[in-house]
């Protein structure tokens, strides 16, 4: 799983840790059912406190993204979990629309630019979901 | 070239007034023992030739001692290599030739010793009113300084030859001297040392010099370039040959054996190889034929006055942190989980123990005479039971060694230098004050007599009380036990009982009985049973600031 | 709730003229990682020497576990596992001499933690601690810090001086102490990004004053980056409740405050001013605004 952690980033280290994991989940690098890392490992793995990957790891299970199995860990829950409310969703998502206009401002791209951009990379990302779907 | 002379001066001297000062005390407070001890022996009577001829070998003595103490202040600062008194990286990255460097080093120190010795010569001569040569020792003590410091520098890669070194020049100088004064006993070439004419001994002081600064530049060039002379190499071809080292080592059985051990590896050695190298030494002279009669003289002289030598070594042992030579306790010792009693006594037995290794070695070495019978030559008026004198000899320098050695600990063990010089300097300025007053014809004898005496007694009482109040405080503070107070006690008492005896038994018939003295020694006493209490106080003033 | 793993109360400390703690009182709980950050010679030292006992409190209380260290240091250090800044080993030590000798004062020394660190770290065992690199020395000192399984880990400037994997390794030791159970970190750093990445709680010290002292997680919350765009071009920075620091001219300024969000909203609209621009600031920034007051900030403050 690869997860990458930037302190500089402004981000709180575990809000980061929770964005990738529903990053990689929502891209399918992440199956229902497969397990992450336990705790303590990804902790060693990132070098954060042990205590910021629970907490992300806590958030990620209320949000309904992840499931504790006793004695076994922590798996990405399977398909057919209860939605995230909308009113979250629409937050997180929010939140990364604002950091990412607000480049394109400093780099001078328009907005049409930045929809025409979003439509082919979700073409882009289709693509590769269904080369794996076809794999054995 | 002349800022860069004046540049290292400056720095020379800034750096080490500290240690002068201290060496300068000590020489005048042996000046003291000089005095008093002859004064006493030969009953009080100035001119005697007995006191003379005390007085005489106490000089030299006196000369001998002033010489170790600038050699130990040049080894304390050579143990950590980055800090020597010698130079450090910082220097040899300096745009100074080597030549240079060790140039201003050894004028620096020549004149430093040159002035020293020639003042307090000057001085003693004046005090005593007895013609002692004054420019023939502030020579040979500057070039033996010299020698030394070019010895150091030759040998600056490897610890253990430096020790040996060190070693090995007592017994040069116990020659030198004995050529420069006196006493035809002391057999050798030197011995017309003395009695050549000034110019000659002064073109063989610049010969040496120039000999000793060429070694030393070779010896600093080396190690500049970092292929300083070293046993490393030795070292590594033997574990090539004979395998890899042992890695298991057996267990410790307590944390105060740990840190026994722990003070036992890092100096507790340093007095036996010093003993056993010397008595090598002296085997070897007598093999080569050159001393054989004095021999057994000095193989006594160095068992019987290692005391001297165990305060500096108590000294060493107490420092808590060596390798930088700062007083402050170190961070790594202070932090083990040992209370104060635990660790400070781990110290005074790994002292202890050294002295017990040292002079089960210098007992060895007697041993050949003792089987050939010449314990007669022991000086002392009771030839008829010469083995108890002997063995009372030895118990005394036990004694005496283990007594100075662990005041020594404590003093260093305090990590406040000023617990060292003060004392030193207020003892000095005693001294010297009465020497001044003596030589002005202010004090008359019968005054100065009484002085001692009073002296005396405030020391023995001084002594006595100063023991109580420092068992007193280390009970109330809890590091020691009631057992901890008993047994010292009781040990005290043993050895003034014991004192008394002897006194009793081989003193009192040839002379009256000295109410002073008899309180000196019990106040003495107190003092070999002092640093059970006074040890771990000193650690616990120096480990929690 | 367990009682605090270091409890220090009004501590103040003066060498001579220049006071190296003022008044500091903090405790850190059992469990978690504390960090405690600032420039050098601001006093952390001084803190740290407090802890073992290696300096007595001569105003306030310090207590470890709940006991002084300078009364009864036997039952403090014990559970200590220190590593001092200027790696203070025996030069004339094998490793596995110290190793062995380190044994000999802690019972709970794990025999096989010890070999596995020595594996993780390709330390040789029969290598003189005088011929060991910087690094090498780090690691052998918190090689034995570690191997007794010490309740606390006390660590003075860890990183400092050290290449990037011999940092990884401390860190990581910091991390895997504390994952577990019950186990302290207490370590001192100017390292900021280092800080970041590990602490549960910080505190902040400069001039001997302990000037923060919180969750890194509520310092982080409390603290913003805010860009004000003025309608009118001012002359003097912004005044703002919490303000901490600021930069900028003319209409647009910059400013670091610590506050909540709604509130530094209302007091900029009030000035005439509208966020343009809000981020979290990282520690080093809030470290450095905190120590380097503008004039007018401290006004505020």
């Amino acid at each position: 799983m690869q997860i990458r952690i930037s302190p500089q980033d402004g981000v709180p280290i575990y809000l980061q840790i929770i964005n990738q994991v529903n990053y990689l989940v929502a891209s399918r690098r992440l199956l229902p059912g497969e397990q992450l890392p336990p705790v303590r490992k990804l902790a060693e793995t990132l070098v954060v406190n042990p205590n910021t990957v629970a907490r992300a790891y806590r958030e990620l299970e209320t949000a309904g993204v992840l499931t504790t199995r006793r004695g076994a860990g922590v798996f990405v829950s399977e398909a057919g979990r209860p939605p995230l409310p909308q009113r979250e969703r629409k937050r997180i998502l929010s939140e990364r629309i604002d950091i990412l206009l607000s480049e394109a401002r400093q780099m001078g791209v328009e907005l049409e630019e930045i929809v025409e951009l979003l439509r082919q990379r979700e073409k882009a990302i289709d693509k590769s979901n269904m080369g794996r779907r076809s794999e054995p | 070239m002349r800022s860069i002379g004046r540049a290292l001066t400056w720095e020379f001297w800034r750096q080490y007034q500290w240690g002068f000062f201290p060496i300068f005390s000590w020489n005048t407070f042996l000046l003291f023992w000089i005095w008093l001890i002859p004064y006493k022996i030969s009953g009080g009577a100035e001119n005697s030739p007995r006191h003379i001829e005390m007085v005489t070998g106490w000089y030299a003595f006196y000369l001998y001692a002033a010489l170790f103490s600038c050699g130990a202040v040049l080894l304390s600062g050579f143990v950590d290599k980055r800090k020597r008194m010698t130079f450090s990286v910082r220097h040899y990255a300096l745009p100074v030739r080597t030549s240079v460097l060790i140039a201003w080093q050894m004028v620096c120190a020549t004149i430093f010793m040159f002035m020293s010795v020639l003042a307090m010569a000057g001085f003693f001569r004046l005090v005593t009113g007895l013609s002692f040569p004054v420019l023939v020792p502030a020579l040979f003590c500057s070039a033996v300084l010299v020698w030394t410091t070019a010895g150091l520098w030759f040998l600056v890669g490897s610890q253990v030859l430096t020790l040996l070194f060190f070693a090995v020049v007592p017994l040069l100088l116990i020659w030198g001297f004995g050529g420069i004064f006196f006493r035809e006993t002391w057999q050798s070439e030197m011995g017309t040392f003395g009695k050549a004419p000034l110019p000659v001994l002064f073109l063989l002081f610049l010969i040496s010099l120039l000999a000793a600064y060429l070694i030393g530049v070779v010896g600093a060039a080396r190690d500049r370039r970092g292929d300083a002379f070293s046993l490393m190499p030795i070292r590594e071809w033997f574990l090539e040959r004979f395998g890899t080292l042992r890695v298991r080592q057996k267990r410790f059985s307590s944390p105060v054996a740990a840190q026994f051990w722990f003070e036992w590896r890092q100096k507790g050695l340093i007095m036996p190889i010093i003993a056993v190298a010397v008595h090598a030494g002296i085997i070897v002279f007598i093999l080569v034929g050159v001393m054989v009669g004095d021999a057994f003289d000095t193989v006594l002289g160095f068992s019987f006055f290692q005391w001297f030598v165990w305060f500096h070594a108590g000294l060493l042992f107490g420092m808590r942190d060596t390798y930088s030579g700062k007083w402050e306790h170190g961070a790594f010792t202070a932090t083990r989980p040992l209370n104060n009693r635990d660790l400070s006594f781990a110290i005074l037995k790994a002292g202890g123990a050294s002295i017990a290794v040292t002079f089960a070695v210098c007992v060895l070495a007697l041993l050949p005479w003792v089987v050939m019978g010449s314990l007669e030559h022991l000086p002392g008026k009771h030839a008829a039971h010469p083995y108890l004198l002997a063995f009372g000899y030895l118990c005394g320098a036990l004694l005496l060694s283990w007594t100075l050695m662990a005041l020594g600990a404590c003093i260093t063990l305090t990590g406040r230098k000023s617990v060292l010089v003060i004392p030193l300097t207020v003892l000095s300025a005693f001294v010297v004050g009465m020497m001044t007053l003596t030589a002005f014809g202010v004090l008359s004898a019968g005054t100065r007599k009484t002085l001692f005496e009073a002296f005396e007694i405030i020391i023995a009482l001084g002594c006595f009380l100063g023991v109580l109040a420092a068992f007193r405080a280390a009970y109330r503070k809890q590091l020691i036990g009631k057992g901890l107070v008993l047994l010292p006690a009781g040990l005290w008492l043993i050895l003034v009982v014991c004192a008394a005896s002897l006194y009793v038994r081989f003193h009192v018939p040839l002379e009256p009985v000295s109410v002073s003295l008899l309180l000196f020694l019990i106040g003495l006493m107190a003092l070999s049973v002092a640093p059970l209490a006074l040890a771990p106080l000193a650690l616990s003033w120096n480990r929690h600031r | 709730m367990r009682e605090n793993v270091v409890e220090v109360q009004g501590l103040t400390r003066r060498f001579g003229a220049k006071t190296a703690l003022d008044n500091v009182s903090l405790g850190v709980r059992p469990g978690i990682v504390f960090g405690l950050v600032g420039e050098n010679g601001a006093g952390k030292t001084t803190f740290i020497k407090h802890l073992l006992g290696l300096l007595r409190a001569k105003t306030g209380s310090v207590r470890v576990f709940g006991l002084d260290p300078v009364r009864d240091p036997v039952g403090v250090l014990g559970r200590i596992g220190y590593l001092s800044e200027e790696r203070d080993l025996p030069d004339w030590m094998r490793i596995h001499e110290l190793l062995n000798y380190t044994q000999a004062f802690f019972p709970k020394w794990d025999e096989a933690y010890a070999r596995e660190l020595l594996e993780t770290f390709a330390l040789d065992s029969r290598q003189k601690i005088k011929t060991l690199s910087r690094g090498q020395r780090a690691q052998t000192g918190l090689l034995v810090a570690l191997a007794h399984r010490p309740d606390l880990l006390l660590l003075d400037e860890p990183s400092s001086g050290l290449d990037p994997v011999v940092r990884r390794d401390i860190l990581g030791a910091i991390i895997r102490t504390v994952a577990d159970e019950g186990r302290t970190v207490f370590f001192s750093s100017h390292l900021l990004e280092e800080v970041e990445r590990v602490t549960d709680d910080v505190g902040m010290i400069h001039a001997g004053r302990l000037v923060l002292n919180a969750p890194l997680d509520q310092i982080k919350a409390s603290h913003h980056r805010l860009t004000l765009r003025f309608r009118t071009s001012q002359a003097a920075p912004p005044r703002l409740p919490g303000i901490l620091f600021c930069e900028g001219a003319g209409l647009e300024w910059t400013v670091l405050c610590d506050g909540a969000l709604d509130v530094l909203r209302a007091a900029a609209e009030k000035q005439g001013a509208r966020i343009v621009e809000e981020g979290t600031p990282t520690l080093e920034e809030i470290f450095v605004a905190r120590v380097k007051q503008t004039p007018s900030a401290r006004k505020e403050a």
